[in-house]
């Protein structure tokens, strides 16, 4: 594991060949879509929260991996406590607020710089317990992946980066994305396995520093093809394993010519159908994009032991409020 | 979960099996499936010797296209994974209750209840959230809210100003000393259809059809109270803000609906038929009866004006979203004599009359 980790650049995929696939079908989707409409019509819409878990639930159990399929263990309960206790909390904030400004309408001048400093910290803060609070509800043969308790460092590590982006004019944006993939990924785990990222700041600057005047010749057309070098680049440089049970990192075959035409297929077929046929170009994207992934390397993945995953939906209540 | 040492019977002759994960290893391990007493047994494929046994009650399963899971609620994260077909057809007969444990028709009935109900409840919280947001808004937003479509039909009114100096004349005497709606506009439109209608920011249309078939003043007079009571009342405004809320769901169903919350005075006649109905049809007409009497008009013409509609062959009144006219003509007679006087003297009435006479 240790000497796989040291390579920094992308290497031919070597060891065994672990596929993900995506077996979910239109019409399962649609079925689902149309059974939760229809609770969410007649509970005046606070079925949408079991409506989110039922669509998860289903993308997720249409996932495998080496032919096992991932579950999904959140609850409709779970997401609606949490949306409860984000809205009290604005509700809080908004009572707090109202009544300084009434007593001291001066205090507003003080209480707009706090409220837009609080936002900036929230909103990355938010965005790191949303993903924690899914990836810790997301199990595989059993056993549950997880994410440190750690949103206050990311939170931290946002902020200082928006400020060095905002100082280069921009130009330290692929060193923030990538330290913040790196962060997530290193605080990734799936019972007692690891993630690690081992992906490198300058290199993911040069590639966008190059890609620079073909964003310019393209009109932004070029986007696509960066982004899809990007996950790329991600995906050859990420890995998990242990050194008990060896490692494998992902493998994928994405590129800017795939996404433009998937999404311009799924587009049109969306168009043609009026709209009935959704389910079934989303499923076609998740397939394609499953297809895309492998994993190559030797790991026993028969062996691993579960751990404690922890994480509530206050995250993902407060990161949709504040987008 | 203790195991015993009985053997039950396996669900499924054939021998397939499940791939059971304990939720404490990634280790996945086959085991035949079988009942007893109720329990669903776990067994291994070897000596059919009983694993685990998870209790009928708790077991939660998840079907899929190609795979049926089965969860346990004591059993955290452990998961049994099927993907035979036949043994997910067996155990879907066996376990699957369906919603709430019931048996299917008894959760389709309880589902459909439930629906019925929740819809009236929506439908009455509905109402009552409208009428809230409705008297809760300032009539002078109102009013500017309703500029665009207010412009539309004074642009396009007959009659000089003398018409409106008497219909303004006759509101301020229908509105009593303390009026609750601060402006009154009104536009005698060309349309051979009997009929007036209340649009938000106090805009009264009257059809110069209502003044050629009104045999005399008192009509137009409790006409114009009712129409008045209905903006009083805000029903237009109410009936905007639920048909808005009803909306959502419906753009949730149907993608974007949006066209529904455009207000098209082309359509203006719908929109009034299906807005009110016939809850807020006897709240204006009660309304209408009272501005009347604190006046001192007389109700006979409103009373005749509602037999009159009946006559004219309008729906029952139970197919109909406002209460039928001798229903309508019964209130008014059971709440008894408002005046004597028909609102409007003879010369104001001639002056209605010719207001669009020679266009209709």
């Amino acid at each position: 594991m240790q000497e796989q980790q040291q390579e920094s650049t992308p290497s031919a995929p070597v060891g065994e060949v672990m596929a993900v696939q995506f077996a979910g079908k239109g019409g399962g989707l649609l079925w689902e879509g149309i059974k939760c409409y229809f609770l969410i019509l007649v509970t005046a819409g606070i079925y949408t929260f079991w409506a989110n878990v039922r669509l998860r639930k289903f993308l997720w159990s249409h996932t495998s991996f080496l032919g096992q399929a991932f579950s999904y263990h959140g609850t409709g309960k779970e997401l609606f406590i949490g949306y409860l206790k984000v809205v009290g909390i604005f509700v809080a904030l908004g009572a707090l607020l109202a009544g300084a400004v009434s007593v001291a309408p001066e205090s507003a001048m003080v209480l707009s710089p706090v409220i837009a400093l609080t936002m900036a910290v929230l909103t990355p803060w938010a965005r790191f317990n949303s993903r924690r609070y899914r990836v810790s509800r997301t199990a595989w043969k059993g056993v549950r992946f997880g994410m440190n308790p750690v949103a206050a460092d990311y939170a931290k590590l946002y902020l200082i980066e928006s400020i060095l982006v905002g100082l280069t004019f921009g130009l330290r944006y692929p060193y923030m994305a990538n330290r913040l993939y790196a962060f997530k990924t290193n605080n990734t785990y799936y019972g007692n396995m690891k993630f690690r990222y081992t992906g490198n700041d300058k290199e993911m600057f040069w590639m966008f520093l190059k890609s620079i005047p073909l964003f310019v010749l393209t009109l932004g057309i070029y986007f696509l093809w960066y982004q899809a070098k990007v996950f790329r680049y991600r995906a050859e440089h990420t890995w998990f394993g242990t050194a008990e049970l060896g490692a494998a990192k992902a493998h994928l075959t994405m590129t800017g010519g795939g996404i433009l035409w998937q999404l311009i297929k799924a587009e049109l077929f969306i168009m043609v159908t009026l709209g009935i046929g959704t389910p079934w170009a989303i499923c076609g994207l998740f397939r394609w994009a499953a297809e895309s992934l492998t994993f190559h390397g030797k790991v026993n993945l028969d062996q691993v032991e579960a751990s404690e995953s922890q994480g509530d939906a206050v995250g993902e209540g407060l990161a949709a409020a504040l987008g | 979960m203790t195991a015993r040492n009985s053997q039950p019977a396996a669900a499924d002759p054939s021998r397939s099996t499940a791939a059971w994960h304990d939720g404490r290893t990634s280790c996945s391990r086959d085991v035949l499936l079988g009942m007893d007493s109720g329990d669903l047994c776990l067994m291994d494929p070897a000596d059919r010797k009983v694993l685990a046994r998870w209790p009928r009650r708790g077991l939660q399963l998840e079907s899929y296209s190609n795979r049926l899971i089965i969860r346990h609620r004591d059993e955290g994260d452990a998961n049994l994974e099927v993907t035979s077909a036949p043994l997910i057809r067996l155990l879907r007969k066996e376990l699957d209750r369906g919603f709430l444990d019931l048996p299917p028709l008894t959760a389709a009935l309880l589902v459909g209840a439930a629906g019925l109900l929740s819809l009236l409840l929506m439908w009455q919280g509905l109402d009552a959230a409208s009428r809230m947001l409705a008297e809760s808004l300032d009539p002078k937003d109102e009013i500017e809210l309703a500029a665009p479509l207010t412009d539309t039909f004074l642009s396009s009114r007959c009659g000089d100003q003398a018409v409106y100096d008497i219909l303004q004349k006759t509101a301020r005497r229908l509105g009593g000393k303390n009026p609750v709606w601060p402006s009154w506009k009104f536009a005698i439109v060309k349309d051979p259809v009997a009929n007036a209608m209340a649009l938000p920011g106090g805009l009264i249309v009257i059809h110069s059809g209502l003044i050629r078939e009104a045999k005399t003043p008192d009509e137009i007079t409790g006409v114009l109270a009712h129409e008045m009571a209905h903006v009083q009342h805000r029903h237009m405004t109410r009936s905007i803000i639920r048909n808005s809320a009803l909306a959502i769901p419906l753009m949730l169903l149907l993608g974007d609906v949006s066209q529904i919350l455009l207000i098209d005075p082309s359509n203006i006649n719908e929109l009034v038929a299906r807005g009110f109905s016939r809850d807020t049809e006897r709240e204006a007409d009660l309304g209408a009866l009272t501005m009347l009497k604190s006046a001192g008009i007389t109700s006979r013409g409103l009373r005749r004006f509602f037999l009159r509609q009946e006559k004219g062959g309008e729906l029952p009144a139970f197919l109909s979203t406002h209460p039928g006219g001798e229903e309508r003509a019964t209130a008014i007679r059971r709440f008894g004599e408002t005046g004597k006087d028909p609102g409007l003297s003879h010369t104001d009435w001639q002056v209605l009359r010719s207001a669009c006479e020679r266009s209709t």
